[in-house]
Order: C-alpha cells, then structure tokens, then sequence
C-alpha cells in the first residue's frame, strides 16, 4: 500500500533550475523589442511580446517550481526528472521562440512550428503533471487548486492551439475573436492565478509563520474560481466573480502576512506586498472596465496583472526558492561549511533588482517604450542574482562529498 | 489525532521560533540567548516524540529500510545540526551568519513539517494500532 511512495526524490537541482534562469531571458528579450523595435497596438504584434512574458516567463518558472513542489507535497515524482525537465524546457523555449517571433515580425510561417513545439512540450508537461496530481492519495487544498489550475492550462493550450492554427494558417474566422478573450482568461486566471493561489496556502504560512488561510477559504476559493472561469464562457459577466475571488485572495494573504510571527521585514514580503497592491488595483479596474470598455484602462489592468502581479511575486518567491535548494543540495551530501541562504545573494543586490522591477512596472503603465530599458536591467540583475547561487552550487558539486570519505578509507 | 497533536507541535515550535529570530535582528543578544534554549528542546523533544515511539511503530507495520522514514531520520539530523549551528552564532553574535541560519532552519523545518503532515501523519492515522495509546505514549517522552 505505502510501495513507491517516494518523500526524499526531490528532482536534481538542474531540473527546475534550467527553468528558472532561462526565464529572464524571455523578459530581457521582450523588453529589448519594446524599446528598439516598438509595436503596433492593434496588430498580433502585442500577442507575440505578451507571451514571450507569459510563456516564456510565466510558464517556464511554473512549470520549474510545480516539478520542483509535486515531490514534497504530493509525495509523487516525475520519472526521469531530469529527462523529463530538459524536454519540456527545450520545447516551450523553442516553441515560444517562434511564436514571439513569428507574430512580432509576422513571420506566419513559424507559428504552425511554435504549435507543434508548444503542443508537445505544455500538452506532456500538463497530462503527466494532471495524473500525478489525481493519483495523489491525500488531496490537500493545495492539491485541488493545482488540479483546476492544470486543467485550465490544458483548456488555455487547446484554445490557444486553434488560435495560433488560425493565424499561422491565415484563416482568422469569426470564432478567432471568442476564442481568444477565452483563451486569455484560463490562462490567466486558470492556470496562473489558481496555481499562485495554491502554492500561496502553503508558503506564505511557510516562509513568513502566519497563522493558516482560512478552513473555507482552502475549501472552496478555488472550486469557485474556476467554477465562474467555466461560467463566464456562456455568460461573460461571470468573469466579475472570477475576479471578485482574486481580490478577496489579495487581500486575505496581505492580512495574514501583516500578521506574521516573522517580524523581520526582507526583500520578499515587499515582492509579496507590491504584487497584491497590483493584483487588488488590476480587479478593480478590470471590473470597471466591464462597463466601460476603455482601451487605457484595458492596458494598466493587463500590465498590473502580469507584469504586477504575477511577476513581482516570481522574483520574490524565486529569491526564497533558489537559494534555498542549493542550500539543500549542497548540505545533503554532507558540507557543512558552505554559505547559507543569506549569505548566496547580498540583501543590497536584492534591493536594486526590487527597484529597478517596481520602476519596470510603473512605467510600463506611462511609456511602454522606456518601460523596455528598466526591464532589460531588472531582468539582468536577476539573472546575476540567481546565477551567483548556481555558481556556489557547481563550486561544491565539483568537490568530492564529506561523506565519501568515511566510505573508503584512503 | 496524532495528526492534529503533531501538526499542532509543529506551529507551537515555530511560534518559539519567531520571537528568537526578532530578538536576532535587532541583536538583543540576552533576549536571543534566552529564547534558545526553550526552543531547541521543543524542536528536540518533537524529533524525539517521532523518533522513539511514532516512527518505530510505523515501522513494524511497514517494515524500515531506506522509505519515507528513513529520510525524516536523516532531515531531522540536518535540522538539528543547523540548530546547533545557530547556537554557536547566537554566542558568537554574530547578526548575519545567525539570521542565514535561521532561514535555512525555517524553510527546511517547514518543508519537512509539510511532508510529515501531508503524508506521514495521514499514513500513521490509517495503520491498525491504538493511536490514543500511543499518542500518550508520545507526550511522555523526555527530549
Ligand atoms: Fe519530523
Ligand atoms: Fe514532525
């Protein structure tokens, strides 16, 4: 009964690493278009630089952390995790290469490529990771919330796939634009938002000793969160409620981290605070919107969510993250002298990144133009800051184990 | 119930935590040296109450070997070490070595608490033994 359920197969550090530090790369990129090239507001040229940021960034990291907490937290693994990682990483890079590409330069002929590149890496990575999830014996909220955030990934990829068939195709139909408006909420609010709401019933407790979401909150948030995401395609004002819940769950979490038992004030919980000050302001606005329907206002909610929102609390949780598991890969084999977390990134180094991402995010809202430049030297410094742990890391991986000593006697 | 009392313990031990790490980073040394020790023995008396009777229990319906167990063992050998560690830094007074430590023993207690309550305790909870037996058992170990 208790056979093959595995605690200790944390994956190879190399495995959600890979994705974690290509991730500011698709950033940098983006940024470099935004400033050197420009783009045409009403063209498909937006949609090619919004998922370098959404697929190349967004999903990457997700797609690290979730292999990277299945194991603790659902006892399960991924066979051949380190297989595994790298072809699902090498597709989605490839894949949401061509698609930025091929839309920003109208390159149509590259997007039936990203389709196939994308199909295969996000539709292997979703099916494996939705059968973990539903063999998991025990389903925690958390579980459950990873659960409809995968299943809205899997919807999100097949509307997206008929989307990026049309265009590559050149057979924009009359269901483009339905589809599309679709396709953006469940990866949005489906994939992003419930696995953020997830992963956010255990660490913020975790990291910061809070007292625990609240019972009703685990139990039903997001059961009615996608319950209204799959409503509000028959009747689009149900996307309100949809929204409605993420502002109660912005709010909630700020709440519990204003209560922490951690009265140490770092770098993160400012992540942490900036990300739902834009998660709370993006609703409201984007609720507002559903009455008014003005295109300013659609850009600052849109930039506040994701660039806001889900970014800001990337970087923060990616600073926690990080360090941490090379932290836990060094000391189990058996080093005691190595840095520890605090040591890996200097508090200063995090503090530019912080700045330079806040004025990321506020001029992204003004001048999307300049807004490029402050991006590519956020997204810079956090590669660097997240490189120097790797280096720490491949520094003690080359040095032979404590342990191997004991073994064999010289 | 060993569930809910264990996973009860692992808050009341990171509710000892928090105000030692405070009293670290405002380098209130006397108030950090008396925060120490009630902590370690509560996280000490915890790794003892599942080492001693929890975990040799489960065993004998499992069997022992290299599974789940075996690695609970083996983290709680880390955290403790990292506890010591923190200690002699709290002595040496020395900020920054000590709060790195801390956040180390933080995310490292918190994960393996999370394994322990997301499966271990749900598997105790389901072997055939008298769990009120045992879990009286439990509260009478010395740390
Ligand atoms: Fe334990
Ligand atoms: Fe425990």
């Amino acid at each position: 009964m208790f056979k093959g359920l595995s605690l200790d197969q944390a994956p190879p550090y190399e495995a959600p690493l890979r994705f974690f530090l290509t991730a500011p790369f698709f950033a940098i990129l983006g940024g470099a278009l935004l400033f050197f090239v420009g783009y045409d507001v009403s063209s498909p040229q937006v949609l090619g630089l919004l998922h370098l940021f959404t697929l190349g960034f967004i999903t990457l990291v997700m797609m690290g952390a979730m292999q990277q907490m299945l194991p603790v937290l659902v006892g399960v693994t991924f066979p051949n995790a380190l297989f595994f990682a790298k072809i699902i990483h090498v597709s989605v890079i490839v894949g949401t290469l061509l698609f930025g590409f091929g839309l920003f330069f109208e390159q149509f002929s590259f997007l039936a490529a990203a389709l196939v590149f994308l199909l295969f890496g996000v539709g292997i990575f979703s099916f494996i990771t939705l059968y973990k999830l539903l063999k998991a014996s025990h389903k925690s909220a958390t579980v459950w919330a990873m659960i409809l955030s995968v299943v809205s990934l899997i919807i999100a990829l097949f509307l997206g796939s008929h989307l990026l068939a049309s265009l590559g195709f050149g057979k924009v139909g009359e269901s483009f634009s339905f589809v599309l408006p679709s396709h953006g909420i469940f990866a949005f609010f489906g994939w992003v938002g419930l696995l953020i709401v997830g992963v956010s019933y255990q660490v913020i407790p975790m990291f910061y000793v809070t007292k625990d979401f609240d019972e009703n909150i685990k139990k039903y948030l997001s059961f009615f969160i996608f319950g209204s995401l799959v409503l509000s395609l028959f009747f689009k004002y149900a996307i309100i409620l949809t929204v409605l819940g993420y502002i109660y769950f912005g709010l909630e979490s700020l709440k519990l981290l204003e209560s922490r038992k951690r009265k140490i004030k770092e770098i993160t919980i400012d992540f942490w605070e900036m990300s739902v000050y834009s998660l709370v302001l993006a609703g409201a606005l984007f609720v507002g919107d559903m009455f008014i329907g003005n295109e300013v206002l659609e850009r600052i909610y849109s930039v506040l969510f994701v660039y806001g929102f889900v970014i800001s609390l990337i970087c923060g949780m990616l600073y926690k993250i990080v360090p941490f598991l090379a932290w836990f890969h060094i000391s189990s084999r058996g080093f005691f002298d190595m840095p520890t977390m605090k040591e890996m990134i200097d508090e200063r180094d995090l503090k530019i990144q912080f700045k330079f991402h806040t004025v990321s995010v506020l001029s992204l809202l003004i001048l999307p133009k300049i807004a490029g430049i402050f991006i590519i030297a956020s997204n810079i410094y956090l590669f660097l800051n997240l490189y120097k742990v790797l280096k720490i890391y491949t520094e003690y991986k080359a040095k032979p184990s404590p342990f191997d000593s004991f073994k064999k006697p010289a | 119930m060993i569930k809910d009392y264990m996973t009860h313990d692992h808050r009341e031990c990171d509710n000892l935590y928090a105000p030692l790490e405070s009293a670290i980073s405002e380098e209130n040394w006397d108030r950090a040296l008396e925060l120490y020790m009630p902590f370690k023995n509560a996280m000490l008396k915890h790794f003892a109450m599942e080492e001693e009777v929890l975990f040799p229990k489960m065993e004998e319906f499992m069997g022992g070997g290299e599974g789940p167990i075996h690695v609970m063992k083996m983290e709680h050998n880390q955290i403790r070490s990292i506890i010591d560690q923190l200690g002699e830094a709290i002595n040496e007074k020395n900020t920054q070595k000590a709060l790195g430590l801390g956040e180390t023993f933080m995310i490292l207690t918190q994960q393996h608490n999370m394994k322990e309550e997301q499966v271990l305790y749900t598997m105790a909870e389901q072997l055939p033994f008298d769990k009120e037996a045992l879990l009286e058992e439990m509260k009478k170990v010395e740390a």
